[in-house]
């Protein structure tokens, strides 16, 4: 922080990660870096961060940054071009091939991490003018299931509640959520609010995640019975008196079907028990808390929302808040917790295939509004794909253009091969990125445009409760990068467009969308914020976190429905009757467990960015498998071996780590890694692709898998100062570093294989150990006293200590010391050191001797009598007495001096 | 009555073993040493320095004149032994005088070897062995001659070194592909080559004297592949030879050295040979360490206590050139055998460990010796060392600390 420029000022943004959508105050250093904190003022995190908002500054270097627009030549490779060729070839070819083929033909697929202005004009630009709804966006597998099951019951995609609730809460229920590593500083909030109010804290989830506390009450449930135990949960309140009846009454529908559903599928604590193979006790100590804490906040994630029923799991949380009134009330309602940075804003734009915008449906009301507002006469009139409906369309060849933005579709949709062998297929495929090189983009895109990225784009997210926030620019464009509503309001221009799209800044934009927001409202859409309509440039800048709804003329409102007024035409909540819970695949003696899958605590996505940052890469460097003990003994996997999980779409190999807090029959593999940074660790490719019927959100959660071991002879790891490819032979994983690029790897191949790929690029400054009988080969490579390239193979668990060798690499020189023992691969903290030896004979070292010097020796005779050095041979006695002359004309001649004084 | 036990030479292992009597068998013998050299016992491993100007010719003494005085020890140098004879239990000297012993210890050392090939006589030849030959080397170098040094083991790079460091122009030749061939492996030799060159020594391999160039004083070098090396001075370093005839005149049995048994002694009773000329088991030591081991076990036996030689494992351990050297054991390694090398040429580090049978055999140390004699000791108790192959490479402490853990 001292290095930091005091002329440098502190820029107020928003995190880029989760949807949390934490305040951050950015420093920029002058050398392209900025110093991050958190900003004490935002709403939503009073100055917290977590883990991986705390490294957003060792992410923004421009390793792999895509810097220029390129076109892949008819070679093959691609090749830069000015801005004006790319956008012309992209509007050139979505003309001819939507003017070939119908509107049907072209599609985009989003991002969350888009701001909602490039949002609104990507959204504007496809339904309202191209003429499709083929716009998808990666918020699909995220919290689609969320909206879809918020539509249902409130006539409208709401977040009844916020933030304040879960510091007011007397009950907290976390369903499908590790919010302890997916939503941290939200996390921190709940466990501050049970330490301050003792708020109870209840998780629900097949896996016993670090959300669960020691004194929380964990129902660790069959995979997909979440709707089995809400329902049980309606009939417990129905039975014990706890519905809230006037509020049934005057502001709901459909609870009588709801609660017949629920009574034949989980009508008693036992039949809740059975259905979700929880144990009795359990459930009745849930539903016993439940129903007698009036503040309530039930809290869902991708546990809920990944599913092929994740819409009806929605529901039943939902119908609990209804039938009890605890809904938009302090403390008291559901919340659903989104997962990425502008999920929210993506939404309110209505960047889904079956929205149209602002909160508006393919009604013929809404199309119409839509129309007139955008003066758009070729607007969509009816929902477009979904996003693994449009990846299936892709692979069948009815949409033969696709505009990527922001997202990597190659590793996060389900059945990810099927996703990149119909990427292949494109007429025109086209990624617009921050990175040269991820999945997606190593498909075989055919053009290439620099989109700016965090910390140089300027515009608003929106977080999880409901919150927009500025995300503002504080560093400098890099090479031709540009704002991602640039880049489409060009296309729009060079379409015809123009009229439409002629937005001068994100600003610009965003009083747009605020006034459609508003157009012909009345109260009768929840998303309204036409009160920002308005705004001047400089107070769009200035803006200040702001919840909506931001009406006219009303007053501002936290929280909605305390008192009904939901938006379906009566104006009344629906209780829906869910469908009785079933995963939709079955397990087989082939495939007998079920892999779930989800995030780490330090890492984001597919790692484009967190996987910059070394002090996120320490925390779990490599792809694993979590295993149950008695899974893993049954299938011969051990803890820290590999294995090879397999389902009917695809392989992957992982490193096992075996935990009782997985459910017996469960698997768990994290979603981030990527062919970019790992070697066969593409989860993405297991997952099958089957959809809820609603929402279209797959069951990212539950694939049937198997899994055997994978035997690898050697392990090792790598550390250089620029990126290394390895041998192809290798499975290995990209781990950032200070310093450089890290790669932790196993193999099975010769290791003198591994001495010639190293020594085929490492200077001639080398140092390496050989024990190839013992299976260990260790080399460095050197540049002055720093270390260039290192390389540390041996068998299993005998590699060499990582994060010594780690602690070495990082530092801008080596001592003589430290690089006589770095190929050890141990630390040598504490090991006595002799010094380089003097006396052969004895082996006595030089350290040694001028410490008897010190403590009084004068002659080499004195020496030898005291460490038998020189004694022998003597040959080393001129070196002894150039010793006493050199050690004893120093301190110890002084002292001899006082001494005398 | 003391009896009279005659020393025959006066170097190190005399030293020695004087040392060790005295401490073992005081008042048993009377001890007389007769040695040819014009001066006290003395460090020959230190010439070396002495040529390199790092230690003066008086500082290399063994012990002061009092020392031998004061052990009651009868020191006669600058005189030549001429004969034993073995029947009568004397020792012949110049001057015909007759020295009657009881024990007869033979120290006799070894000498340089020259090269057979012609000019070999010239002014200007010379080698490098005692005390006079580094005063003659000295006035070499302070007039800057150009010197080649025939043979690149031990002897010749310390002539070399200390020529080098003198002021002479030195080239080295050496007929063998590598330096120190029967200490070193190749790696180990072309380290040492580029850590002694860096001092200024040029260094020349296979290089095969043909001849020395010159009418009556040294002109140069000619190689058998034709080259010619321009020089004022040649030091023959290319071997030594013990030095064996006064036994074998007397008929006590030798090889290439005097053949003693596990107790040193010759063929002849009563007569024993330690250091540098004596052969025992098949093996004549080039080195101290052997000679003074030899010491140690004959003054046991002469003390009268059970004391036996089994051989030395042979070590190299000591600067070379100013270079750090260790060598033991079976270090070329060989069938069954596997080596573990770790190299930092840059560093000037090298080091190779043979493993057999789960033990080590063998090493080579170049730069960096600190765990030379732990190696040493791993090599001769062969104890298992399976256990601590991943870190022993790396030291006694890292691998006894891992051990531990």
């Amino acid at each position: 922080m001292s290095a930091v420029d005091p002329d440098l000022r502190a820029t107020r943004t928003t995190c880029a990660y989760c949807g949390v959508g934490c305040g951050i105050l950015a420093t920029p250093d002058g050398r392209g870096g900025a110093a991050i904190s958190g900003d004490p003022d935002h709403p939503a995190n009073f100055g917290r961060l977590c883990s991986k908002g705390s490294a957003l500054g060792e992410t923004l270097s421009l390793t792999n940054r895509l810097l220029y627009p390129m076109i892949r030549c008819d070679k093959g490779t691609m090749e830069r071009v000015a801005w004006s060729d790319a956008l012309d070839h992209v509007a050139h070819r979505f003309q001819h091939i939507i003017a070939r083929d119908g509107p049907g033909a072209v599609a985009f697929y989003l991002s969350g991490q888009l701001l909602t202005e490039d949002y609104y004009v990507a959204n504007k630009l496809m339904k309202g003018f191209l003429g499709s709804a083929n716009v998808d966006t990666n918020s699909r597998l995220c919290m689609a299931s969320s909206v879809a099951g918020h539509r249902r019951a409130f006539g409208a995609d709401t977040v009844p509640g916020c933030y304040e609730d879960l510091d007011e809460a007397d009950l907290l229920v976390l369903v499908g959520s590790n919010a302890a590593w997916c939503h941290p500083v939200l996390y921190q909030r709940m466990l501050a609010n049970k330490q301050a109010r003792g708020a109870r804290i209840v998780v629900i989830d097949p896996r016993r995640t670090d959300t669960v506390g020691d004194d929380d009450l964990f129902l660790g449930l069959k995979p997909g019975t979440d709707t089995a135990l809400f329902s049980g949960l309606l009939v417990y309140l129905a039975d014990h008196g706890k519905l809230d009846r006037d509020y049934i009454e005057a502001h709901t529908s459909g609870f009588d079907d709801a609660m017949a559903r629920a009574r034949g599928m989980a009508g008693s604590v036992g039949a809740t028990a059975l259905a979700t193979g929880l144990s009795e006790a359990d459930v009745a100590a849930f539903f016993q808390v439940f129903a007698n804490t009036p503040r309530v906040v039930t809290l869902y994630s991708q546990g809920v929302n990944q599913s092929a029923q994740g819409t009806d799991k929605v529901n039943a949380i939902l119908n609990c808040h209804l039938a009890t009134g605890r809904i938009g009330k302090t403390g008291a309602s559901p919340f659903s917790l989104t997962g990425q940075p502008n999920a929210m804003g993506g939404r309110e734009v209505g960047g889904l295939a079956n929205q149209l915008a602002a909160h508006m449906g393919f009604t013929p009301p809404d199309i119409d509004r839509v129309r007139r507002f955008w003066k758009a006469p070729r607007i969509a009139t009816h929902e477009g794909l979904k996003a693994v409906q449009m990846f299936e369309a892709i692979a069948r060849g009815e949409i033969k253009a696709l505009w990527v933005m922001g997202t990597n579709p190659a590793v996060s949709l389900p059945n990810a091969d099927a996703v990149r062998d119909a990427m292949k297929k494109l007429e025109l495929f086209v990624v617009s990125e921050n990175v040269v090189s991820n999945d997606t983009v190593e498909v075989g895109a055919h053009v290439l445009l620099p989109a700016q990225a965090w910390g140089e784009k300027s515009g608003t997210v929106t977080n999880s409760e409901r919150r927009i926030s500025r995300q503002r620019t504080f560093l400098d464009a890099p090479g031709e990068a540009k704002p991602d509503w640039w880049i489409l309001g060009e296309v729009a221009k060079r379409l015809g467009f123009g009229a439409a799209f002629d937005f001068n800044s994100a600003a610009d934009i965003f009083r747009e969308h605020a006034a459609l927001s508003a157009f012909e409202n009345d109260g009768g859409r929840d998303f309204d914020i036409g009160g920002l309509k308005a705004l001047s440039d400089e107070a769009f800048d200035a803006m200040a976190p702001v919840q909506w709804p931001i009406r006219l003329e009303t007053q501002p409102q936290a929280r909605f429905f305390a008192e009904g007024g939901f938006f379906a035409n009566d104006r009344r909540a629906r209780f829906i009757a869910p469908e009785i819970p079933a995963l939709r695949t079955e397990t087989t003696p082939a495939r007998p467990l079920r892999l779930n899958t989800g995030r780490i605590r330090d890492q984001w996505h597919t790692m484009t960015r967190s996987g910059e940052s070394p002090r996120l890469g320490q925390h779990l460097p490599e792809p694993f498998v979590e295993v149950h003990p008695d899974d893993a003994a049954r299938h011969g996997v051990a803890d820290g071996d590999f294995a090879r999980v397999t389902t009917d779409y695809g392989q992957c190999t992982l490193r096992v780590v075996v935990s009782e807090r997985q459910q017996r029959g469960m698997l768990f593999a994290p979603i981030h890694w990527s062919e970019a940074n790992a070697t066969g660790a593409r989860v993405g490719a297991l997952v099958a692709p089957f959809t809820d019927a609603f929402s279209g959100q797959p069951e990212n959660k539950a694939t049937p898998a198997s899994i055997t071991p994978y035997e690898y002879v050697f392990r090792g790891f790598a550390l250089s100062r620029q990126p290394l490819k390895l041998p192809v032979h290798a499975w290995g994983v990209h781990v950032a570093v200070n310093g450089g690029h890290g790669y932790l790897f196993a193999d099975n191949a010769d290791l003198k294989g591994w001495q010639s790929w190293l020594k085929s690029f490492t200077s001639d400054d080398f140092a390496e150990y050989k024990d190839f009988g013992g299976g260990v080969y260790r080399a460095a490579s050197f540049s002055g006293d720093r270390i260039e390239t290192c390389l540390f193979i041996g068998p299993a668990r005998d590699a060499g200590d990582w994060n010594v060798v780690k602690g070495l690499f990082a530092a801008d020189t080596l001592s003589n010391d430290q690089r006589r023992m770095l190929l050890s691969g141990k630390s040598s903290d504490g090991l006595a050191n002799a010094g380089p030896i003097v006396c052969a004979c004895f082996g006595v070292g030089r350290n040694t001797i001028c410490e008897s010097i010190v403590a009084g020796a004068r002659t080499a005779a004195d020496i030898g009598a005291k460490l038998k050095a020189g004694t022998n041979c003597g040959s080393c006695i001129p070196e002894l007495k150039r010793l006493i002359t050199q050690t004893g004309s120093g301190d110890a001649g002084e002292r001899k001096l006082a001494a005398a004084n | 009555m003391s009896e009279p036990l005659v020393i025959v030479g006066n170097g190190m292992a005399a030293a020695r073993l004087v040392d060790e009597l005295t401490k073992t068998g005081l008042g048993r013998y009377a001890i007389a040493v007769i040695g040819d050299e014009p001066r006290l016992a003395y460090n020959r491993v230190l010439l070396s320095s002495v040529l390199a100007g790092e230690t003066t010719t008086q500082d290399i003494e063994l012990r002061p004149a009092s020392w031998w005085r004061e052990r009651g020890v009868t020191l006669k140098y600058n005189c030549r032994a001429t004969e034993i004879d073995v029947g009568r239990r004397e020792l012949k000297i110049v001057g015909d005088e007759s020295i009657p012993f009881s024990k007869l210890v033979l120290t006799t050392g070894s000498s340089a070897l020259r090269l057979n090939v012609p000019g070999a006589d010239l002014a200007g030849v010379h080698t490098f062995r005692d005390s006079r030959d580094v005063d003659l080397l000295l006035t070499l170098a302070a007039q800057k001659k150009r010197v080649v040094v025939v043979g690149g083991g031990l002897l010749g790079l310390e002539a070399a070194y200390g020529l080098a460091k003198a002021g002479s122009p030195v080239t080295l030749i050496h007929l063998m592909d590598r330096l120190m061939e029967r200490q070193l492996d190749a790696p180990a030799a072309a380290l040492l080559k580029s850590l002694v060159e860096r001092k200024g020594i040029e260094i020349l391999l296979n290089a095969n004297t043909a001849r020395i160039v010159g009418e009556t004083q040294v002109e140069g070098v000619e190689l058998v592949d034709g080259r010619r090396i321009d020089a004022d001075a040649v030091i023959f370093a290319a071997g030594i030879r013990p030095n064996i005839t006064l036994a074998k005149e007397a008929g006590i049995a030798v090889n290439r050295g005097i053949v003693v048994d596990d107790h040193l002694q010759t063929g002849a009773a009563d007569i024993f040979a330690i250091g540098e000329c004596a052969e025992h088991r098949g093996t004549c030591y080039g080195l101290v360490e052997p000679a003074y081991e030899q010491g140690r076990v004959l003054a046991q036996h002469l003390a009268g206590r059970e004391a036996a030689y089994g051989g030395s494992v042979v070590a190299t351990n000591l600067k070379v050139s100013g270079v750090s050297v260790f060598s033991a054991g079976e270090f070329m390694g060989g069938e069954g055998s596997e080596s573990i090398v770790l190299s930092d040429i840059n560093h000037g580090t090298y080091k190779k460990l043979v493993i057999s049978d789960g033990r080590l055999t063998g090493a080579v140390l170049i730069g960096d010796v600190g765990d030379a004699l732990w190696y040493l000791e791993l090599i001769r108790t062969r104890q298992p060392t399976q256990r601590m192959r991943a870190d022993m490479m790396f030291g006694r402490s890292l691998a006894l600390r891992s051990e531990a853990a």
